[in-house]
């Protein structure tokens, strides 16, 4: 049986060419379609299977059978298999079929035509070569990328911050409402960003409010935003007094820096001290201040003491701790350390104890409780002032008392009788109960009267009062009186720095304070500025505690008046 | 290396010295000032280092329109680019003298690190630049991009030609690598390469698989294919070393121009917001 293989090539214009070859086959075997070459019908194409199709003659018909996965289609619809006729269009992979029935060479026939063409592989390649090659060709371009980066830092960066200062005018009118600040600034966050640096921890209350101290854009903060809080804050230095001052006021601003972390903002730069002070006298010509440059060795003159000159406290002197003589006190107060550190001979309720510092001296905050005659020294002084009755007690503070207190004694003794002195009348000495006449009444009191006298005017040796007091007791109308002269104790007497007593707790007292030796209240007992620098060094010391000026010192001096509006009053 | 060494080496490291000697004085200035507070911006020698470096962006800026213009100027290009290189390096230690190392969530340190990755990708550029060419040069053996890509089409043909009468099995596997092949594609495929997903290697290990099944009559076709399947390999091994050396020599400028921009931006934020609140 003649079968026609008709192949038709179509040209690039459309007119297709035909080549046929017709071939010898068996009208009752199969006719197999496929790319391997043991096919009857050849299909040459990798999108055509080995064996794609199995075909069977019929009358003017034929049946195709798809084999197991292979894409056979009938008038475009997939099947399995069919019989084909004339009319009919086969499609197996990229290849299309139509039967030949009137052929006047073959009995029947198939044209054969490759309707979806190969892909041109060397074409798409070198098309991706030039169109997928190239980072140009995989990102954005470099001119977009920089506008809309900068178009983005700009909008966020800037123009919403400022937009955020001026939408919230409440917040720059009104400082006192911080509570509303956070609300305001849930909405409009963009302030926050702007900041230089974390702002210090006394300000992070109202830290999120700019323009509480930043009051004007493009100004630098001025001292009436500080002012706000801190209007009382003192001068350094009197403007008035300091006529010679060759220093200008600053701003606070020229000194505290805010946004330099949680540290705070006083400046401990010793530099800030020591730019006038390590040559003071150009700056003040008029000053007494020694010039100082730092704490070490030579660089901070020796510790002066405010001592008072004489106990009433209105004249002071300012004297060197290494000055000859040294500074003395004029307390009115006569105490030995020395006596009371010692293990005590005397018999009394001090036999077993030895006194130590923190017997009188009891903490106090940063300093110490005053030391009370009441509280720290009566257990053991207390004030008895006749052997033949040790229970009797004088009140202490005020000599009229004292008076009547001894008065009350001997005016008693004088009604009771029994008194065992064997030099006192003897009425005095009388049995007890037995009672007195009028005139032995009036014998007695005055024996008292001259016993109260000479009781009182013993107080002032060095056995009563004046064991601690500068004691007198002179004879007046009124019989024997006693006079204490009064006691001062000034405090501070270091007034230009501050020491801080709690932050050497745990150290020895007598480690710097030479108490066990010490015989007079004259001598304070500062350590000399030698005993500090064995710890304490300059602010930038390396082996030594270092101690900038504000460790002890105050810039702001509290005992001058207020810089605002002071100072622009002077000016 | 020839023009790495011309501009790096330009007239005896002139720029290298200048950019030296500015850092020098500027760590100098830094440490012999003792400001009160700390040592950053707010000072006058930060003010300074800050108006330096800010001048000296504009200034670096400026070559990438100066390179644009360069047949018409009276300074050769590569003076422009040693100085360049070598003050955009200053640059970095200027810069950071002026943070005073104080750095925080906010738009004065989003400057700083924008101005930090232009600098570092700079750095990338000089070196790329130094090296990559010469690889390149030697992994095209003479032959241009679009040579190799023919060369691989032909192996196409062939492979198309050696599998047509093999099994059904082999051809669905050389049917999949001929489609999958790619030259090219996204910036990430090109800057670190396709590595293990490469269809034609896939299709390799297929075959390496599937050859003892294959039709017996057919072992010699399969070899050929094989053959040709490797050889193809090679050439895209070379294709895409290629393309991924190009882009590792250019993906620096698509940083380092665009966050250049956005650096003055935030430069000109950094200082409004300082002194709108100053």
């Amino acid at each position: 049986m003649k079968f026609l293989i008709r192949t038709i090539h179509r040209r690039p214009r459309g007119n297709a060419v035909n080549s046929d070859e017709i071939i010898e086959i068996d009208a009752d075997a199969p006719l197999r379609l496929g790319r391997g070459t043991n096919n009857q019908i050849h299909l040459d194409d990798l999108r055509v299977l080995y064996y794609h199709a199995r075909m069977r003659i019929g009358n003017n018909t034929l049946q195709v059978d798809s084999e197991p996965g292979a894409d056979v289609r009938v008038n475009n619809a997939p099947v399995a298999g069919a019989a084909i006729g004339a009319d009919d269009v086969l499609d197996l992979g990229p290849f299309r079929l139509r039967l030949i029935l009137n052929d006047p060479g073959a009995d029947i026939g198939l044209s054969i035509e490759l309707v979806v063409p190969q892909s041109d592989e060397e074409a798409r390649l070198l098309n991706e070569a030039t169109t997928k090659v190239g980072l140009k060709k995989a990102l954005p371009g470099r001119r977009p990328m920089a506008w809309a980066l900068a178009l983005a830092v700009t909008g966020l960066c800037l123009i919403l911050p400022i937009a955020a200062h001026f939408i919230n005018p409440a917040v720059r009118i009104d400082p006192n409402i911080v509570g509303s600040i956070s609300q305001i600034r849930q909405i409009l966050p963009f302030g926050d960003y702007w900041k230089v640096g974390t702002i210090s921890a006394a300000h992070k209350s109202f830290g999120s409010n700019c323009t509480l101290c930043h009051t004007a854009p493009f100004q630098p903060v001025a001292d009436q935003g500080c002012l706000q809080c801190h209007g009382a804050i003192q001068h350094h230095v009197s403007l008035t007094n300091g006529k010679n001052l060759k220093s200008p006021p600053q701003a606070c601003t020229s000194c505290h820096q805010e946004h330099e972390g949680a540290k705070g903002i006083a400046q401990s730069n010793p530099t800030l001290c020591t730019t006038c002070h390590e040559n003071i006298k150009d700056k003040a010509p008029d000053t007494h201040l020694a010039n100082v440059s730092g704490f070490s060795q030579g660089k901070h003159p020796q510790f002066h003491l405010t001592v008072a000159m004489d106990a009433r406290g209105q004249e002071f002197q300012r004297v060197a701790l290494d000055a000859n003589p040294p500074p003395a006190r004029r307390t009115n107060l006569k105490f030995s350390h020395e006596d009371h550190l010692k293990p005590h001979e005397k018999k009394g309720p001090w036999v077993d104890k030895v006194l130590g510092c923190v017997d009188c001296h009891q903490a106090n905050g940063n300093g110490f409780q005053p030391v009370r005659m009441e509280e720290h020294c009566q257990s053991c002084h207390q004030l008895s002032f006749n052997p033949l009755a040790p229970m009797r007690h004088l009140p202490h503070g005020n000599t009229r008392q004292v008076r009547e207190a001894v008065r009350d004694y001997f005016q008693s003794v004088v009604l009771e009788g029994n008194y065992p002195s064997l030099i006192a009348p003897a009425i005095v000495r009388r049995l007890p109960g037995t009672p007195l006449k009028p005139e032995q009444r009036a014998e007695g009191l005055e024996w008292a009267e001259l016993m109260i006298d000479k009781t009182i005017a013993q107080l002032a040796d060095r056995n009563g009062c004046g064991e601690c007091h500068v004691a007198k007791a002179a004879m007046t109308d009124t019989g024997a009186a006693l006079s204490i002269a009064p006691v001062f104790i000034n405090q501070p007497i270091l007034p230009n720095a501050v020491f801080d007593h709690s932050a050497h707790k745990g150290t020895d007292c007598q480690g710097c304070h030479q108490a066990k030796t010490t015989k007079s209240l004259e001598d304070a007992m500062v350590p000399p500025i030698e005993q500090c620098m064995t710890c304490h060094g300059d602010a930038n010391a390396t082996d030594k505690t270092p101690s900038p000026c504000i460790s002890c010192h105050v810039f702001h001096n509290p005992k001058l008046p207020a810089m605002h509006p002071h100072q622009e009053a002077v000016k | 290396m020839a023009i790495f060494d011309s501009f790096l080496t330009y007239q005896r490291y002139r720029y290298l010295k200048v950019a030296l000697a500015a850092s020098l004085i500027a760590i100098v200035a830094y440490w012999a000032y003792v400001p009160i507070g700390l040592r950053n911006g707010g000072t006058w020698v930060g003010y300074t280092l800050g108006t330096l470096g800010f001048a000296l962006i504009l200034w670096l800026t400026f070559l990438g329109y100066r390179k644009r213009n360069y047949m018409h100027a009276a300074t050769p290009l590569k003076a422009w680019v040693s100085a360049h290189v070598y003050l955009g390096l200053a640059l970095l230690v200027i810069a950071t003298l002026h943070t005073g190392f104080s750095f925080g969530a906010n738009i004065h340190t989003l400057a700083y690190i924008l101005m930090v990755i232009v600098i570092v990708s700079g750095i990338y550029g000089v070196v790329a630049y130094a090296r990559v060419p010469s690889m390149m040069t030697a992994n095209r053996a003479g032959q241009s991009l679009t040579m190799m890509v023919r060369e691989i089409a032909e192996q196409d043909r062939l492979i198309t030609d050696a599998a047509q009468h093999l099994g059904d099995e082999v051809v669905a596997i050389i049917k999949t690598s001929l489609a999958r092949t790619e030259i090219g594609g996204s910036a990430w495929r090109q800057i670190f390469g396709i590595g293990s997903e490469c269809p034609v290697k896939a299709a390799i290990k297929s075959l390496e698989k599937t050859s003892i099944a294959a039709h017996s009559d057919a072992v010699e076709q399969l070899a050929r294919l094989y053959a040709i399947l490797r050889r193809k390999s090679a050439l895209l091994d070379r294709v895409r070393r290629d393309i991924q050396l190009k882009a590792q020599m250019d993906v620096w400028l698509f940083v380092h121009v665009p966050i250049s921009i956005a650096l003055i931006a935030a430069l000109v934020a950094h200082v409004v917001a300082v002194f709108f609140y100053w």
